[in-house]
């Protein structure tokens, strides 16, 4: 067994992994290069070619720092497995936005966040326009409603005596 | 509550990481408390079972299975059903939706019904009262020999095709004849079985007075866990308005299973034969809330199965020892086609006899005893031996009362011609009668008292006396007119 300490994955979420999508997609190209792992060939090629060219290399530093034989497809099996677990063991921040958000501003969000928290993540954004602006956070089992329609609905409901008069 | 206003008013929420239907393991959910109800994205319900740190294991209350990551929010209710007379002649499942049925007074929009929390802290103390009026249920070995009281909760166990159900159907009726409301539970019974015992209560004319609350197979593990809940507050319903009600939960041996599976898959520790550590308190407390109260009365038969008359079953014993008493529906009698096949000496009543005036008192003392000394008789027989002309007359007035107390379902007998009826056996009136045609004698008494006013108060005087002697001498001095109205002819 390989003791896999905390930091293993560290790289691999802080340059790759930001958004859910990310995550499932470095887990999908995992479980391709685990399945083509006894296939003839060298391993160090074949994560050059399963992997995405940034995770690839994240993936061999990873491997390197935690002393994992490149060349032995069992041990890097093993390492795959252990990894994927703490994958999916990520916390998930789900966030909803009025629109689709490029990558930049993806990237900024995690940004805060991690400085916010200090802790692994990644973000779940969905769109939903009907909110309007600001944002829908679900985080640890904890709602928060930030949104700009939540807001005017609150206004709405309690200035509803006032705006009769007027119309 | 739909999911979004949950989700707005808790400002919690779980994402469903393991699927083990019916139950379902969510993360987050930070305060959510156990029993409460939980609703899932796709609107379907749940409610909690167990908590542990980060981990809420949730029964999902619906036949749809819910996905892997799908999100769940609190509700911050715990489960309630909607309860009153409009549910009255309706077979209703255990979240008190209608299946079968529409009620007399019609259904009622979802603003004027009024709905109950099912699992509820049993009635104080202070609310209860003595139990003073007897319960007939018509059958006569019930009523003469183990008598129940209105409110007492009396465990019915035997093996399985027994006529524990025909019983229970057969004392409902008497119950709603005499102005009861029937609450009828089905715990885990097949459609079929629930459709027969709805047309049972329509054919006998009784089901303007009966709900029947039908915990069917095919509704999953945690719907059907619900069942005798549900029952049990509907019959509180019916009590707090000042109605007396008759409760039969059919049977709490398949529920203590269902809910052992629960826990089970929820990953609590198994206790003895694998059942859950509150298995006996969830009983107790569900028994507990039967009884007699200041308003009205909630009778309650539950029933248990034990094989081969094995009373020392866990589920079996737990339940003897909740309830104030038990009818042992035993499997020998039933091959020797005794029906009930109810064993006297060994059904237990503890508040029953309380209910019984001197007369009655007197009459169960004497049968008893002399069952007791049958019973040994009969145990001599067996050997070929030259019986006394005592033993013989023994072991012949004992297979008369026996079939005297053999009854076919629903042909409840009056009280007051139970008393007769016995007292002519005593007399050995029907020493040389066939066994076979005693049911008939039976039956036409039955008829003549229930069609026939004079009659019903002819018989209803004679029974006015304080000792069985009393009764036997009574009804030797008009022994001819009884027989009369039975239909034997004499010589």
């Amino acid at each position: 067994m390989i003791a896999l300490p905390e930091e293993t994955y560290t790289s691999l979420i802080t340059n790759n992994i930001l958004t859910i999508t990310d995550l499932n997609a470095a887990i999908a190209s995992l479980e391709a290069l685990e399945s083509g792992l006894y296939k003839s060939g060298k391993v160090a090629e074949k994560i050059e070619w399963f992997l995405p060219e940034n995770l690839a290399h994240s993936f061999r530093e990873c491997l390197e720092s935690n002393k994992v034989d490149i060349e032995s497809p069992e041990q890097v099996e093993h390492f795959i497995a252990q990894v994927k677990k703490e994958l999916r063991a990520t916390p998930v921040i789900s966030l909803k936005l009025a629109f689709s958000p490029r990558r930049k501003f993806v990237t900024k969000l995690a940004d805060w966040w991690g400085r916010q928290l200090g802790s692994q993540f990644v973000l779940d954004v969905s769109v939903d326009p009907d909110i309007l602006g600001g944002v829908e956070v679900m985080s640890g089992g904890k709602f928060h409603d930030l949104t700009v329609s939540r807001r005017l609905k609150e206004l709405v409901t309690g200035g509803k005596l006032l705006a009769s008069r007027y119309l | 509550m739909d999911y979004e206003d949950c989700l707005e008013q808790f400002k919690e929420y779980g994402v469903v990481e393991e699927i083990r239907y019916p139950i379902v393991v969510a993360s987050g959910l930070p305060e959510v408390k156990t029993s409460e109800l939980v609703v899932f994205e796709n609107g379907e319900r749940g409610q909690v079972m167990t908590l542990s740190p980060g981990k809420t294991a949730i029964a999902v209350l619906s036949k749809e299975n819910v996905a892997v990551g799908s999100k769940v929010a609190r509700t911050g209710v715990a489960m309630s059903v909607p309860v009153g007379k409009h549910l009255l002649g309706a077979v209703v499942d255990p979240l008190g939706e209608v299946l079968l049925g529409e009620s007399p007074s019609g259904r009622r929009s979802s603003s004027q019904v009024t709905r109950s929390l099912i699992d509820i802290r049993p009635p104080k103390i202070s609310e209860r009262r003595r139990i003073k009026e007897p319960l007939l249920t018509g059958t006569s070995l019930v009523d003469l020999l183990v008598p129940l009281g209105l409110g007492q909760r009396e465990l019915v166990v035997g093996s399985r095709k027994t006529g524990k159900t025909a019983f229970l159907l057969s004392a409902a009726v008497q119950q709603a004849r005499l102005g009861k409301i029937i609450v009828y539970a089905l715990i885990g019974k097949s459609i079929i079985e629930v459709r027969q015992v709805y047309e049972f209560f329509k054919e006998e004319q009784v089901l303007e007075q009966v709900v029947v609350v039908a915990g069917d197979l095919n509704s999953p593990a945690s719907i059907v866990n619900f069942t005798p809940f549900t029952a049990m507050t509907l019959a509180e319903n019916f009590c707090s308005q000042g109605n007396n009600v008759f409760v039969v939960l059919d049977d709490l041996t398949t529920h203590a299973k269902l809910y052992r599976e629960l826990s089970l898959v929820a990953k609590r520790f198994p206790g003895r034969d694998s059942y859950p550590g509150d298995i006996f308190y969830l009983h107790g407390r569900l028994l507990e809330r039967a009884g007699n109260f200041t308003t009205g009365s909630i009778s309650c038969l539950p029933v248990a199965e034990a094989s081969q008359n094995d009373l020392t079953d866990f589920i079996v014993s737990n339940l003897i020892s909740i309830t104030d008493g038990h009818l042992l529906f035993d499997e020998n009698l039933f091959i020797q086609s005794h029906r009930p096949a109810i064993n006297p000496l060994l059904s237990v009543t503890r508040v029953g006899r309380q209910t019984q005036d001197v007369l009655r008192q007197d009459v169960s003392r004497h049968l008893l005893s002399f069952i007791l000394e049958y019973e040994k008789n009969q145990k001599f027989s067996y050997f070929g031996e030259e019986l006394s002309d005592k033993v013989r007359r023994s072991i012949n007035r004992g297979s008369k009362l026996q079939a005297i107390f053999d009854q076919p379902v629903s042909q409840a007998v009056p009280f007051p011609v139970q008393l007769v009826l016995v007292s002519l056996t005593w007399n050995d009136v029907f020493y040389s009668d066939p066994s076979a045609r005693l049911h008939g004698y039976r039956l036409n008494l039955v008829d003549r008292y229930q069609n026939d006013p004079k009659i019903a108060a002819f018989i209803n005087d004679l029974v006015k006396v304080t000792s069985f002697t009393e009764l036997t001498a009574k009804v030797k001095l008009v022994e001819g007119k009884i027989l009369q109205l039975c239909g034997k002819e004499q010589s």
